[in-house]
C-alpha cells in the first residue's frame, strides 16, 4: 500500500482518505465485514443456511400476522412482533447494502492511482463510483423486494399495506431452489414475451370489439371499457365466470375467437414452462451434486463413464465410497443417473467444472479414464496443478502416452492393452492357477492379497514377525514393505530385498524379522481373517 | 507350422496384429514360445516382421486356408485379437470347429460379447475394459500392494509366479499343506494347489491347510527363480 503523503485538499478530503486507509488496514473491520458477508452471501456457509431458515420463519409469521390483523386488532405482544420483524428486515437491508461493496476500497484505489500518476486526488469521482455500486445494489430486483417489504410499515404510507405481501417474495432470497425456478423461467424470456404480446393483443382486440358491439346496449352488462377488458381476460383465460356474457351474435362471435385463442395461449404457456424445466433438469441435478459434494471430503472424481469408468464406479459403489462422475456424453450421463450415481454432465477438462467438483480442496483421488488420450493428459495436468496432494490414476489408450501421463503428474497409469498382453501371456502357461491368482489379486474372490499397515502406536512395533502367529490366523506372509528406511535402521539381511518406487520390499521375511512402525505387512488370506487380524492390532495390540 | 527349432516349444498362433497383439507378442518373446502372427492386412504383417516375428498372410474367414496352414493340429494356443468383437467370434468358431482341443484366448471390447465368445468356444475371454477397471480399482484400494505386484511379480525382478507339479512318489506326495513349510525350506510362498483329482479345483493355502497332496497336484508358488528351479529339481528327484 502506498505511503500517505499529506495531501492537498480540504479537511473533508483528508478525513475521507485517512478514514478509508484506516478501514483498509484494520484487520478487525475486515474480519467483521467478512463475517457478515458469509452470513448473508456465502452460498456454502452453514451459518447462512441457519440465518435463512430464521428469516423464512420470520417472513411467514409476519405475513400470517398481517392476514390475522385484517379482522382482529393487534394487541401489544403481537404488535411488538411486527415492530421487531420490521427492525430485523431494516437491519438486514442495511447490512446487505453495506457488504455489497467496499466504499473505502474505491477511495483508496482512487487515491493510490492519483499518487501513482502524480495527479491530485479528487474525492467526488471516487465517492460517485462508490455510491454507484451501492445504487446498483439498491436497484437489484431482490433489494427492491426487500425495500417494498419494509416501506409499507411506515405509518404515513399505510395505504400500501398490500405491498407487505412482498415479504413473501423475500422467500426467494432464502431458498436457493426458488432462485433456480426463477432463473429457469427467465431463460424462456423471449417465448414468454412473444406469448404475452399475443395474449395482450387478443385481450385488447376482444375488449374493444365487445365494447363496440355491446357497450350501448341496455341488455348487455358491458358498460365501461374496464368491463370489456375484464370480460376479455376472463374469457381468454378460459375461466369464464359468466357474470358478463355477450348478448349479440357479433359479441358471441368475438367470444368464440377469444376462447379458441385462449386455449392456444394456455397450451403454449404450459409447453414453454415444461420445456424450460426439462432443459434445466441437468443443471438442477448438477447443482444438487455440487451441494452434496461440499459436505464431504476425500471423495473420488471419476472422469469418463465408459466401460472402464463403469467397472471402477461399480466397485466404489459396492463399498459405499463417495464419488462423482464427470461425463460429457448425455447418453452415458443418463446411464449413470439411472444407476443412481452422482454425475455431472460436462467437459472434465474444463477448469471451471474441476473447481466446482472441489478438485482443488476436497477431492482425494482423480480417476481419469476417458477414451481419449489427449483429454486424459489434459485432465491429469490440470488436476495436478490444482492440487499437488491428489492421487491421480490415469488410463493410457496408447503405449506412447504412458510416459506423458506420468510426466503430467499421474501417480499410476493403467494401459488396458498392455494389461491384456500381460494377462494373455500369463494365461498361456498356467491357466487354472493363473485364474485363481488373478482372482486373489484382482478381486472377485474372498481370498485376497492385502496390506496391513502397522501404526506407530501399535504394540506390534519392534516385535519379531514370529510373535504374530500368522500361521494360526490363517494368513500367509508374502513380505513387508518398508518405506524409505531411516538412517541406521538398515536391516542386515540383504537377501530377498527388492527396491520399490517408495521404500523396499522384504520378500518372505524370516521369523526373527523385526516389524517397525509404518511397515506394510503384505499378507494373503481370507478377507475376514485379514480384517480380524487388523482389528486385533488396532485394539488390543499383540497380547498373544 | 514351420521352422520347428525347439520341438518342445509352446506353439502359439496369434491372429490380428493390432494393439493387443503387439503387447501379447512382446510378453511371449522367448525361446519357450514359438509364435506365428497371422493377419490378412499386409501393413500389420510388415510391422510384425519388423519386430522379428514369423508371419503368415491368410484370409481367416476361409476354412480351407486355415486348414492349409495346419491350424487343425499345429498350434497349442490360438489368440484371436481383432479389434472387432464379431471377427473374434467368427474366428473362434472357425478354429474350434477345426481343432476341438486347441486352447483359444480372445479379447472382448463390449461386455455383451463375452458370453458369445464363450459360446463360440473360447477358453479364456479377456474383457479389456473390465480388466483395466479392476486394475484401477486395485490401485485405488491397495495402491502399495498393487504397485508391489507390478514391480516384482510382473516386473523385472527375479520374483516369479510359477506352477510346480508334484510327481507321484516324490517327497511331498501325501503331505498336508500346512506341513510343507516351503517358506523356510525353499524360500517360496505357497499360494495354493491345483488338485488334479478334483477336476482341477484350486485350493488356497490358508483355506485348505489339511489338504493332502497327491501325485499330479500342482503347487502354485511365488519366489525367486532359482528357488523355484531348486524345488522343481528336488521334486523331480
Amino acid at each position: 500500500m502506498a505511503t500517505r503523503k499529506s495531501c492537498a485538499g480540504g479537511a473533508f478530503t483528508r478525513t475521507l482518505i485517512r478514514f478509508s486507509f484506516f478501514l483498509a488496514e484494520s484487520p478487525r473491520y475486515r474480519s467483521v465485514k467478512d463475517w457478515f458477508r458469509e452470513l448473508l452471501e456465502d452460498l456454502h456457509s452453514q451459518r447462512k443456511r441457519r440465518i435463512d431458515l430464521i428469516m423464512i420463519v420470520l417472513v411467514i409469521a409476519s405475513v400470517a400476522l398481517l392476514v390475522y390483523s385484517v379482522k382482529n386488532p393487534l394487541r401489544p405482544p403481537l404488535d411488538w412482533f411486527e415492530e421487531a420483524a420490521v427492525t430485523v428486515f431494516i437491519i438486514e437491508y442495511l447490512l446487505r447494502a453495506w457488504v455489497y461493496s467496499d466504499v473505502h476500497r474505491v477511495v483508496v484505489d482512487h487515491y493510490e492511482r492519483a499518487e501513482f500518476l502524480d495527479t491530485r486526488f479528487r474525492p467526488w469521482p471516487a465517492l460517485k463510483e462508490a455510491l454507484w455500486a451501492k445504487w446498483r445494489y439498491a436497484t437489484s430486483p431482490l433489494a427492491i423486494i426487500d425495500l417494498l417489504a419494509i416501506l409499507p410499515s411506515y405509518r404515513p404510507i399505510r395505504l400500501l399495506r398490500v405491498f407487505l405481501l412482498f415479504r413473501l417474495f423475500k422467500l426467494f432470497r432464502y431458498a436457493n431452489s426458488m432462485t433456480i425456478v426463477a432463473e429457469t423461467l427467465a431463460e424462456k424470456r423471449f417465448e414468454f414475451y412473444m406469448l404475452a404480446l399475443f395474449a395482450g393483443f387478443m385481450v385488447i382486440t376482444g375488449a374493444s370489439a365487445i365494447y363496440l358491439f355491446e357497450a350501448d346496449l341496455d341488455s348487455s352488462r358491458v358498460n365501461t371499457y374496464f368491463d370489456a377488458l375484464y370480460w376479455s381476460v376472463v374469457t381468454l383465460s378460459t375461466v369464464g365466470y359468466g357474470d358478463i356474457t355477450p348478448v349479440t351474435p357479433e359479441g358471441q362471435l368475438v367470444a368464440m375467437v377469444i376462447i379458441v385463442s385462449g386455449i392456444a395461449v394456455l397450451a403454449f404457456t404450459t409447453s414453454i414452462v415444461v420445456s424450460a424445466f426439462q432443459e434445466k433438469l441437468g443443471p438442477m441435478r448438477d447443482y444438487r451434486v455440487f451441494a452434496d459434494l461440499e459436505r464431504i471430503h476425500g471423495y473420488t472424481v471419476v472422469c469418463g463413464y465408459g466401460r472402464v469408468g463403469q467397472v471402477v464406479v461399480e466397485r466404489l459403489a459396492q463399498v459405499r465410497e463417495h464419488f462423482v462422475i464427470l461425463e460429457q456424453n448425455p447418453e452415458k450421463v443418463r446411464l449413470a443417473v439411472a444407476d443412481g450415481y452422482r454425475v455431472v454432465q460436462g467437459d472434465a477438462a474444463s477448469a471451471q467444472l474441476m473447481e466446482r467438483v472441489g478438485l482443488g480442496e476436497r477431492a482425494g483421488t482423480v480417476v481419469c479414464v476417458t477414451g481419449d488420450d489427449v483429454a486424459n493428459v489434459f485432465i491429469t495436468i490440470s488436476a495436478r496443478s490444482m492440487n499437488p496432494e491428489l492421487t491421480i490414476i490415469a488410463r493410457a489408450n496408447n503405449k506412447d502416452v504412458v510416459r506423458k501421463l506420468e510426466l503430467a503428474g499421474a501417480n499410476h497409469v493403467v494401459a488396458p492393452f498392455q494389461v491384456v498382453g500381460l494377462v494373455g501371456a500369463e494365461y498361456v502357461g498356467r491357466p487354472v492357477a493363473f485364474e485363481a491368482f488373478r482372482g486373489i489379486i484382482g478381486g472377485g474372490s474372498h481370498v485376497v492379497l492385502d496390506g496391513i499397515r502397522i501404526s506407530p502406536e501399535s504394540q506390534a512395533v519392534d516385535q519379531p514377525l514370529a510373535r504374530f502367529k500368522l500361521d494360526d490366523r490363517k494368513l500367509v506372509v508374502f513380505g513387508v514393505i518398508r518405506q524409505a528406511a531411516g538412517a541406521g535402521t538398515d536391516d542386515a539381511q540383504e537377501k530377498n530385498v527388492y527396491p520399490l518406487s517408495r521404500g523396499r520390499f522384504h520378500y518372505n521375511p524370516p521369523g526373527d524379522f523385526v516389524i517397525r512402525a509404518h511397515d506394510l505387512l503384505v499378507v494373503f488370506g481370507h478377507e475376514y481373517s485379514i480384517a480380524r487380524f487388523n482389528r486385533l492390532l488396532e485394539t488390543v495390540g499383540l497380547d498373544l | 507350422m514351420r521352422n520347428e527349432t525347439r520341438p518342445d516349444a509352446h506353439r502359439i498362433a496369434l491372429f490380428g496384429y493390432y494393439r493387443s497383439a503387439v503387447e501379447v507378442a512382446a510378453y511371449l518373446k522367448g525361446p519357450e514360445y514359438e509364435i506365428v502372427i497371422i493377419d490378412d492386412n499386409e501393413n500389420n504383417l510388415a510391422k510384425a516382421r519388423d519386430q522379428g516375428y514369423e508371419t503368415a498372410k491368410l484370409d481367416y474367414r476361409d476354412d480351407a486356408e486355415l486348414k492349409k496352414l495346419g491350424m487343425h493340429d499345429a498350434a497349442d494356443t490360438v489368440f484371436s485379437l481383432f479389434p472387432d468383437d464379431a471377427e473374434n467370434v467368427f474366428l473362434t468358431i472357425s478354429i474350434r470347429a477345426l481343432a476341438p482341443h486347441v486352447r483359444i484366448i480372445t479379447i472382448a471390447h463390449d461386455p455383451d460379447a463375452v458370453p458369445k465368445l464363450r459360446a463360440a468356444g473360447a477358453d479364456k475371454v479377456i474383457d479389456i475394459h473390465e480388466i483395466a477397471g479392476r486394475r484401477i480399482w486395485n490401485l485405488l484400494k491397495r495402491p502399495l500392494v498393487t504397485d508391489l505386484l507390478e514391480n516384482t511379480l510382473f516386473g523385472e525382478t527375479p520374483l516369479n509366479l510359477a506352477e510346480v507339479p508334484v510327481p507321484e512318489g516324490s517327497q511331498l506326495d501325501g503331505l498336508p499343506l500346512h506341513e510343507l513349510n516351503l517358506a523356510y525350506e525353499y524360500d517360496l510362498v505357497l499360494i495354493g494347489v491345483v488338485d488334479r483329482t478334483m477336476t482341477e479345483q484350486f485350493i488356497v493355502t490358508t483355506e485348505g491347510r489339511t489338504h493332502r497332496l497327491t501325485g499330479g497336484d500342482t503347487l502354485l508358488v511365488i519366489g525367486p527363480t532359482d528357488a523355484i528351479e531348486c524345488l522343481r529339481a528336488t521334486l523331480a528327484g
